[in-house]
């Protein structure tokens, strides 16, 4: 093919015209695009969920940043109910009523929900370290062993005792994780499961914790 | 002068200039065997996507063998698409479109031989990561499936072929670059830096789970939009106005395209993962970039197809179109579709309801098939005969290749595009159910069947015309 035709305007490279601009552009074309960018820039800032890494609804943060639908704190009975259904349903069972002679139940039981019978501290140790040997409860004997759960986390063990501590009829108040934490670092050097009659030689400690909700 | 560069070769003396002689020379090995290795990984993927196709309707068939399932023969099509066929044959573009355009031979026999000792070593790579596949040694990342050692090795001959794209353009003979040469340069940059950054993270140490579904999609957009349509785009910037005859006005307008392409490809994508674990402004900022990405499309349509609109209508109604410039078209059209139904599918409302069909599978295809292979399709039939120095190219059987790789991409996506809108209608209505949806597709998954029939004996035959010319070149060997 010969193009001599344009061989006054070209560079070496050939193929472009040498002017920097070129041809003018459609105004048309021109306004569409920025009419395009700008819809861009609105639909991301509406739909951006004010940039948070925590927010997965688009439309759930307005774009100033503000919010009511940010993420809500996680309630500690359904993450205690999930713990409970992993670790002790097996012995205490679903509807906390243990097995007679066996297990003891947790439903109205005063180990559980403490006030001034058992402390909450009692509760709580008998958590961390386990139990071994006779106990009574709810005017029942019992003899078995529970094993230690110290490996849980202070946040665990405050979601499942608040969780058996309002179901089953049981209405005693929260467990705050930083009282195990001070409950956990007290008795650090405990490396037995307790008996009844050590822990009944510990004081309750009462209005320690956080206030029932 | 621009007929020295793409010189239209209709006559056995005319092969340009004794500069683009000596540039052609340069690169001829590297070139023939990027594009001949190129070809039979695409005979492969199409005939595996052919078993694919009848697997879907005849879900037994070959089932009984553990590493001819589905599930093992699905990854290694893709791969091979992407990596066997697309990403070598972009590299064959690349180096010689690179070295035309630069205008200046590749230095000596050294730098022939590492390029070819690279290309051997990827495709060594490729071959065995798809025996890992079919092993079942797959990493389970899409679209990044060969085990670790396989994508170290693809990396490095990468960048041992890449380098030679960029130190090209670092020495070229024009001042000025042209406009396809900013797209050679981005799209050479970009793959080492996507891929080794998306294997670091998702499988040689892969991050925290909620993370990788965003790198995992960037990388997807990336690969596809970064590195392999930039190299087609180049192809067409620099091949379509020299074999029309045209020139190109408007240099501003393909500025801002190329940045928009730049600033908008890795998020291209990111709208696929609406309601999933991802913080909500990334998949927003998806959605916006799969509509904004009409931008770059658009200019290239106005750039290209306004150029060659003018000229067919302008006089030459006597000389035949040639296959080059046919596969540079349908290119353009493919990448127009892309951007329409790019944007579409990019709204929530839209995506909601043909997320999870056969659009999205439309969408890849038109991409790797359709606004990629197409326009490197038509460099491979404009390399090899400068490259060869003769007519190596049996006519009928370029013309067959063009009809039957045209008719199966369109009808391919066509049943695809309306397959998934009736199913995606279908899923969204409650009182039909999920049996008869299934028996709804059955008829597309059929017709489907024969369009891969279709590729692959377009695949075939342009296998045949490569190698008939190869074998031509090898027995009766062109004096110098």
């Amino acid at each position: 093919m010969n193009h001599d035709q344009h061989n006054h305007k070209q560079e070496c490279g050939g193929g472009e015209s040498s002017g920097n601009s070129g041809a003018p552009l459609s105004p048309w074309l021109v306004g569409a695009f920025i009419v395009a960018i700008f819809w861009g820039g609105f639909y991301l800032a509406f739909n951006s969920g004010g940039f948070r890494q925590d927010v997965y609804e688009s439309n759930a943060v307005s774009w100033t940043g503000g919010g009511t639908q940010a993420a809500a704190p996680v309630d500690p009975k359904v993450v205690g109910k999930r713990l409970y259904s992993q670790n002790c349903v097996v012995c205490h069972q679903a509807n906390g009523q243990g097995v007679a002679g066996q297990f003891p139940p947790l439903a109205g039981s005063e180990w559980v929900n403490g006030g001034d019978k058992q402390g909450e501290n009692h509760l709580v140790l008998l958590m961390l370290h386990g139990h071994q040997g006779p106990m009574q409860v709810m005017g029942a004997n019992y003899n078995n062993a529970m094993p230690q759960w110290k490996q849980l986390s202070d946040d665990q063990i405050a979601s499942i005792l608040t969780y058996i501590r309002s179901e089953w009829g049981n209405k005693a108040s929260a467990v705050d994780p930083a009282f195990v934490a001070s409950l956990r670092k007290e008795h650090a050097s405990q490396s037995e499961a307790w008996t009844q009659a050590q822990l009944l030689a510990i004081p309750p400690a009462k209005g320690t914790q956080a206030p029932a909700k | 002068m621009s007929e020295n560069i793409f010189p239209h070769h209709h006559a056995e003396e005319d092969r340009g200039t004794a500069e683009t002689r000596a540039v052609d020379a340069s690169v001829r090995l590297p070139v023939l065997v990027l594009f001949g290795n190129a070809v039979h990984w695409l005979v492969v993927a199409s005939l595996i996507s052919f078993i694919l196709s009848v697997k879907l309707i005849a879900p037994g068939f070959l089932g009984g063998v553990s590493f001819l399932t589905y599930g093992r023969l699905a990854p290694m099509a893709r791969d091979l698409f992407l990596y066997g066929w697309a990403s070598q044959a972009a590299l064959a573009a690349g180096i010689w479109l690179m070295a035309r355009l630069s205008g200046r031979p590749l230095g000596g026999i050294l730098h022939s031989t590492l390029l070819v000792s690279a290309t051997v070593l990827w495709n060594v790579a490729i071959l065995l990561g798809t025996l890992a596949i079919f092993a079942g040694y797959s990493t389970g990342v899409e679209w990044l499936e060969y085990p670790n050692w396989a994508s170290a090795m693809l990396l490095l001959s990468f960048l041992l072929i890449g380098i030679w794209a960029v130190l090209q353009f670092d020495r070229r003979a024009n001042e000025r670059a042209e406009v396809a040469q900013w797209f050679l340069v981005a799209a050479f940059c970009w793959f080492p830096w996507v891929y080794g950054t998306a294997n670091l993270l998702l499988t040689w140490k892969p991050v925290q789970a909620s993370a990788q579904g965003p790198i995992q999609s960037w990388y997807c957009g990336s690969l596809l939009a970064l590195w392999l349509l930039p190299v087609a785009i180049a192809a067409l910037y620099a091949l379509m106005p020299r074999l029309v005859g045209s020139h190109l006005n408007r240099r501003n307008l393909a500025t801002l395209g190329f940045w928009m392409l730049l600033l908008l490809g890795g998020w291209n994508g990111m709208e696929r993962l609406i309601g999933g674990p991802v913080p909500a402004w990334m998949t927003s900022a998806g959605v916006v970039a799969g509509v904004l990405f009409l931008i770059p499309v658009v200019i290239i349509a106005i750039n290209l197809l306004g150029m060659s609109a003018h000229k067919s209508a302008d006089k030459n109604s006597d000389v035949e179109e040639g296959v080059v410039i046919r596969f540079l078209r349908t290119g353009i059209y493919a990448l127009i579709s892309i951007g329409i139904l790019g944007a579409l599918c990019a709204l929530p409302e839209i995506s909601g309801a043909l997320r999870f069909t056969a659009v999205t599978e439309a969408k890849t295809q038109l991409w790797i098939l359709g606004a990629i292979s197409f326009p490197l399709f038509a460099v491979l039939y404009e390399s090899f005969p400068a490259l060869l120095g003769r007519d190596c190219w049996c006519a009928s059987l370029s013309a067959r290749h063009y009809w039957l790789t045209f008719s199966g991409l369109w009808l391919l996506v066509g049943l695809m595009l309306f397959g998934g809108l009736f199913t995606g209608l279908a899923l969204n209505d409650p009182t039909v159910s999920f049996l008869n949806i299934t028996s709804y597709s059955y008829p597309f998954h059929v017709l489907e069947c024969g369009a891969q029939l279709m590729l692959l004996a377009a695949a075939v035959i342009l296998g045949l015309n490569l190698s008939r010319a190869l074998a031509w070149d090898y027995l009766f060997p062109k004096k110098k």
